[in-house]
C-alpha cells in the first residue's frame, strides 16, 4: 500500500513524527526540568490575547504549564476554539515561543520510553523472549480502544516473536470504564489466557454496559469467559485491585500516555495507533523489530 | 477523543497557515517559497550562542529512524543552523517535497520540537518593529501614521499581484496607517526578470515617487506577458504609460547604485527572516499568504494593531 495520497502521507508521516510528547511528565523529572522558569498563567494569557485577541471568534483556554524535556524551555498547552490541544514551547526569554511538539529525535530517541514501560506488568501474550514488545494503553469503556483490538490481534499473529502488554489506562471521564479495569485485573491475575476472551467480550458488548448495570454486565462477561463470576467480582472490589490499576495509569502518565489508546512500539508511542491502517503498521513494526535495542 | 484532534492539529502546523494568518518567520504554504540555501550558517543570527551543529549525516539518522519505515516518505534537508534559543538548532526540512518546515533539535537531549517560532509575550511584535523602522522604500498613506504596514514584494509574483489591491484598500480604509513597499526580488532561477522589475521600479520611485504605485500595478496587470528576454522592453513600455522617462528610466536600472539598493532592501527582508512574498508586517507583525485572508478579517486585524500600537 505505498499509494497514499500526499496529504495522508503526510500526515502520516507527522502522526509518526509528534508520536509522543511528554505533556505530562509526573514522574522522572530530570534536573534539567526543575531549572526552567515557568511563565505564569496569566503571563500567556496576556501573550495569547496579544497574538489571537484580534478575532473574537478565537477562544483559548491555558490548561497546562510546566517544565518541558529540553532544559530551559517550558511547555505550555493550550485549548484552542475549544477543540485544538496546542503546545507553546515558550523561550527562556518569554518573548518567543514555538508552536508545535515536541518529539522524539535522534540515533535512539525511544530509549528512554522504552526504559520507563520495563516494568509493564499487565496480561502478556507472546514468547518469553521477544524481540520487542508493544505496549497498549488501553480503557475498556473506549470505542477507539474497542476499534484497535482487531489490529492489535492481528499484529499478535503476525509477529509471533513479538510480545504484547496490555495495560489499563481507564479515562476519568468514561462512568464504568474503572469498574472494567478492576474486574480485566483480576481476570489477568487468575488466568491470563481467558483474559483476552473476557476483554474481547467487555468490548463487544460496550454499547449496552452502563454504570448502574455493570457490575452484572462484567459478571455476564466474565462467565462467558470461562471465570468464576463471584470470586473475579469480589477480587474486584479490594483495594489491591485498585491500587495495582492506578499504579498501571500512573506508568502511562510517566511516557506520556493522555488518550486511549496510546500503543508503544518498542517504546515507540502511536497515539490512537498513530491513524495507521493495519499495512503501514506491520511495516512499522518490522521496522521497529529491526532497530530493537535502538 | 484527544488524539484525534491532536492528529488534526499537526496536518494544520505542517500544511497550513493557521486560522489563516501565519504569523510564524518559517516557511509555509505559499506559491513563492524560497528554497533555503544549503550551507547558510554563515547568516546565523548573532543573538545565538555557539552550539555545537550536528552534521546532515546525523540528523539524517534521526529523520530515518523516525520515518524509514514507510519508503513513501521522503526527506530532503535544506538548512542546519544555530536556533535563536540556547542549546537549539534549527533544522530547515521539507517533507515529501513539500514546503520546509522547522524541526529544532536538542542535540543534547533524544528530543526535538517540530514547529514554528512565534514572537510571544505582551510585546512580540516590538523586535520587529524596531527593526523595520529601517524600511526606506515608498510609502503612501499617512504622513504621520499610526501604525506602519510595510511589504516585501516581488513584481514577478503572482501572490504579491494579487496582495497589492489588498493592501491599497487598507490603506484607503484606514487613514492612519503607512504603507511601505520593499524590494524582495526572488532569486533568477525562480523569477527570471524579478530583479529587473525591481531595478526600474526602484528607480522610478526615485524619479517620480507618486506615479510608482501606479507603474508597480501595471507591471503586475502584465506580468503574464513578460520574459526575461522582452523584460525591458516591457519595463519601458509601461513606464511610459505611466509618465515615466523610460529611457532615463533604464539607465537608472543598469546603474549598479541601483543594484545596490535593491540588494540591500532584500539583505533587509533578509534580517528580518523574509523568505517568502509577499511578506506583510503590520505594526511588526508577520502576515504570509494575505491574499487568502478575507478581507474583513483582516481589517479586524488592522484594528487590533492600530489599537495597540506601540506595544
Amino acid at each position: 500500500m505505498r499509494k497514499l495520497p500526499v496529504a495522508a502521507a503526510l500526515l502520516l508521516s507527522v502522526v509518526m513524527l509528534s508520536a509522543q510528547s511528554q505533556k505530562h511528565p509526573a514522574a522522572g523529572h530530570s534536573p534539567a526540568k526543575t531549572a526552567v522558569k515557568l511563565p505564569t498563567a496569566a503571563e500567556v494569557d496576556q501573550a495569547l490575547q496579544r497574538n489571537f485577541g484580534y478575532d473574537p471568534a478565537i477562544t483559548w483556554k491555558v490548561l497546562h504549564i510546566a517544565p518541558s524535556d529540553v532544559p530551559g524551555i517550558a511547555d505550555v498547552v493550550v485549548l484552542l476554539n475549544n477543540k485544538d490541544y496546542v503546545n507553546f514551547y515558550v523561550l527562556p526569554s518569554g518573548q518567543k515561543a514555538i508552536r508545535g511538539e515536541m518529539v522524539p529525535f535522534g540515533p535512539n530517541p525511544f530509549a528512554e520510553n522504552r526504559s520507563k514501560l520495563r516494568p509493564a506488568d499487565g496480561p502478556l501474550r507472546g514468547p518469553e523472549s521477544a524481540v520487542i514488545s508493544i505496549v497498549e494503553f488501553s480503557d475498556l469503556e473506549c470505542p477507539y480502544c474497542k476499534a484497535a483490538q482487531p489490529n492489535i490481534d492481528k499484529l499478535a499473529s503476525d509477529f509471533p516473536r513479538v510480545r504484547f502488554i496490555f495495560q489499563q489506562f481507564p479515562l476519568p471521564m468514561h462512568p464504568w470504564a474503572m469498574k472494567a479495569a478492576l474486574y480485566a485485573d483480576c481476570a489477568g491475575k487468575q488466568n491470563q489466557a481467558a483474559f483476552w476472551k473476557f476483554i474481547d467480550s467487555v468490548f463487544e458488548n460496550q454499547g449496552s454496559i452502563a454504570l448502574a448495570t455493570a457490575d452484572d454486565k462484567l459478571k455476564e462477561s466474565a462467565t462467558a469467559a470461562g471465570f468464576d463470576a463471584q470470586k473475579l467480582s469480589a477480587c474486584a472490589a479490594l483495594p489491591a485491585t485498585e491500587a495495582r490499576v492506578k499504579k498501571s495509569i500512573a506508568l502511562g502518565q510517566s511516557v506520556g500516555v493522555q488518550g486511549t489508546p496510546t500503543v508503544f512500539i518498542n517504546g515507540r508511542s502511536l497515539p490512537g495507533l498513530g491513524g495507521l491502517d493495519y499495512d503501514h503498521l506491520k511495516e512499522l513494526v518490522e521496522f521497529e523489530s529491526q532497530h530493537a535495542g535502538k | 477523543m484527544r488524539t484525534v484532534s491532536k492528529t488534526k492539529l499537526f496536518l494544520l502546523i505542517f500544511l497550513l497557515p493557521m486560522l489563516g494568518i501565519a504569523q510564524s518567520s518559517g516557511a509555509k504554504k505559499t506559491a513563492s517559497p524560497r528554497p533555503a540555501k544549503a550551507t547558510s550558517s554563515k547568516e546565523a543570527p548573532s543573538t545565538s550562542p555557539p552550539v555545537l551543529l550536528p552534521s546532515k549525516e546525523e540528523i539524517e539518522t534521526g529523520l530515518k529512524r523516525t520515518f524509514g519505515y514507510d519508503p513513501a516518505i521522503t526527506w530532503t534537508i535544506y538548512d542546519i543552523r544555530p536556533a535563536a534559543i540556547p542549546g537549539l538548532v534549527d533544522v530547515l526540512v521539507s517533507m515529501n517535497k513539500q514546503n520546509p518546515v522547522h524541526l529544532y533539535v536538542s542535540p543534547n537531549t533524544p528530543y526535538a520540537v517540530a514547529g514554528e517560532m512565534i514572537p510571544f509575550g505582551p510585546n512580540p511584535y516590538a523586535p520587529e518593529r524596531e527593526k523595520l523602522k529601517a524600511a526606506d522604500g515608498p510609502t503612501q498613506g499617512a504622513a504621520k501614521p499610526v501604525i506602519e504596514i510595510v511589504e516585501f514584494s516581488d513584481l514577478e509574483c503572482p501572490h504579491c499581484k494579487k496582495a497589492a489591491p489588498i493592501l491599497d484598500k487598507l490603506v484607503t480604509d484606514f487613514p492612519q496607517v503607512q504603507l511601505t513597499f520593499q524590494q524582495f526580488p526572488l532569486p533568477a532561477t525562480m523569477h527570471p526578470w524579478a530583479l529587473k522589475a525591481a531595478e526600474y521600479a526602484d528607480c522610478a520611485a526615485q524619479q517620480k515617487k507618486d506615479v510608482f504605485w501606479k507603474y508597480i500595478d501595471s507591471i503586475f496587470e502584465n506580468q503574464g506577458s513578460i520574459a526575461a528576454a522582452t523584460a525591458d522592453d516591457k519595463l519601458k513600455e509601461l513606464a511610459t504609460a505611466t509618465g515615466l522617462d523610460a529611457t532615463k528610466l533604464a539607465a537608472c536600472a543598469a546603474e549598479p547604485d541601483t543594484e545596490t539598493r535593491v540588494n540591500k532592501s532584500l539583505k533587509f527582508g533578509q534580517s528580518l527572516d523574509v523568505n517568502q512574498t509577499p511578506t506583510v508586517f503590520i505594526n511588526g507583525r508577520r502576515v504570509l499568504g494575505i491574499g487568502d485572508i478575507p478581507y474583513e478579517q483582516l481589517k479586524t486585524l488592522v484594528q487590533f494593531e492600530i489599537d495597540h500600537a506601540g506595544r
